[in-house]
């Protein structure tokens, strides 16, 4: 009698999915319950009021731009002394500052803006938004803020001053804010 | 003749598309959680206000709330608010700009941080301690000055505004 051999069968192996079941629905509920559904997001400042300092002791020029906003229905902006500054542009800006600006004192150019608060928003962007263009590599303005200004009001506005909206894009204006209070006497009013 | 009854056929669920979902959910949970040291409580009384477009995601700083009746930090309340929403004169230093416990508050944060780094001889040469502020909309620049003068005399010179993103 032959005996057949039987060919010999690997065991088809197994993997045991059990485990891993297991720790993928614990991850899951896990990480649905923890998963937020607010969407936050920041401003960055500094402050005079902390001590850091807008002023520096080096003699050459610098760029000064400032906004004040005391009350809900004005802003002002100041641009300090631009000689000596790299502006891109020159012939262009002195045609801005000319149609834009109006020389104050003698510290620089000024210029007021009214309205309602969406509107004067939209109005300062504007006007920030055409200096940013002769001088693109700033990034510093000060703010200096009245006491009755709401923390809404503030957050708004800086969100107008640090970017725009382009149809090409985010532009990027003057996102070092540096926030102050108006002094009480010698504001630039 | 009996009839041969077929044996019941074992039931086996096929888990493959289960797996292929919950892998799934797990790698986009993964990437939508930040997985963050931070606490972002949100508090009753403070009600963040809107930006239309997003900044920077929050980063590890210590947490300041201005709610409209009570400034909280982590430790729980610092202060109570006028009906003004603004401090009362007791919390004021005799500068009447420097909330005293606040400064003792963020004494001992930035002490805790100077610990950390104590092998570091020059302390100038960390960068600036961070803060958040969650404040509440309403609130006036009146408290908030008050608020970063006070920081600034710890040595938080960089400051976090938070808001919530308009959907």
């Amino acid at each position: 009698m032959i005996k057949k051999k039987k060919k010999f069968v690997l065991p088809e192996s197994e993997v045991n999915v059990v485990p891993l079941m297991d720790i993928l629905t614990t991850m899951l509920f896990f990480l649905i319950l923890m998963a937020s559904t607010a969407n936050f997001t920041i401003i960055k400042g500094s402050s005079t009021a902390s001590g850091s300092s807008t002023t520096t002791a080096e003699e050459k020029p610098r760029f000064d731009l400032g906004i004040l906003y005391k009350s809900p229905k004005r802003i002002e902006v100041f641009l300090g002394k631009t000689k000596g500054l790299e502006i891109a542009d020159e012939k262009g800006f002195n045609n801005f500052r000319k149609k834009n600006l109006y020389a104050f004192q003698n510290i620089g150019h000024r210029k007021v803006l009214t309205g309602t608060p969406e509107t004067i928003f939209q109005k300062t962007q504007e006007l920030i938004q055409g200096l940013k263009v002769y001088f693109p590599a700033e990034k510093k303005v000060t703010l200096a803020l009245g006491d009755k200004i709401v923390y809404e009001s503030i957050v708004q506005l800086m969100d107008k001053i640090s970017k725009a909206q382009d149809p090409k894009g985010e532009i990027e204006l003057f996102p070092e804010i540096v926030l102050q209070e108006i002094e009480p006497q010698g504001d630039k009013s | 003749m009996s009839k041969k009854r077929r044996p019941l056929q074992e039931m086996a669920i096929n888990i493959t598309p289960l797996m292929d979902v919950l892998t799934v959910l797990l790698f986009f949970l993964v990437k939508i959680f930040t997985i963050s040291s931070m606490d972002l409580t949100s508090f009753e009384d403070v009600h963040l206000p809107t930006l239309p477009t997003a900044h920077y995601p929050p980063e590890e700083a210590v947490t300041l709330a201005i709610g409209t009746t009570q400034i909280k930090t982590a430790d729980g309340v610092i202060s109570q608010l006028t009906a003004k929403k603004d401090v009362t004169s007791s919390d004021l230093d005799e500068d009447g700009k420097t909330i005293k416990a606040l400064l003792s508050y963020l004494q001992k944060q930035m002490d805790k941080r100077n610990e950390i780094f104590s092998n570091l001889e020059d302390k100038s040469l960390l960068p600036p301690g961070k803060l958040m502020l969650q404040v509440d909309k309403d609130i006036p620049f009146q408290l908030i000055k008050k608020v970063l003068y006070t920081a600034g005399q710890v040595g938080y010179k960089e400051f976090q505004l938070l808001s919530e993103k308009e959907e």
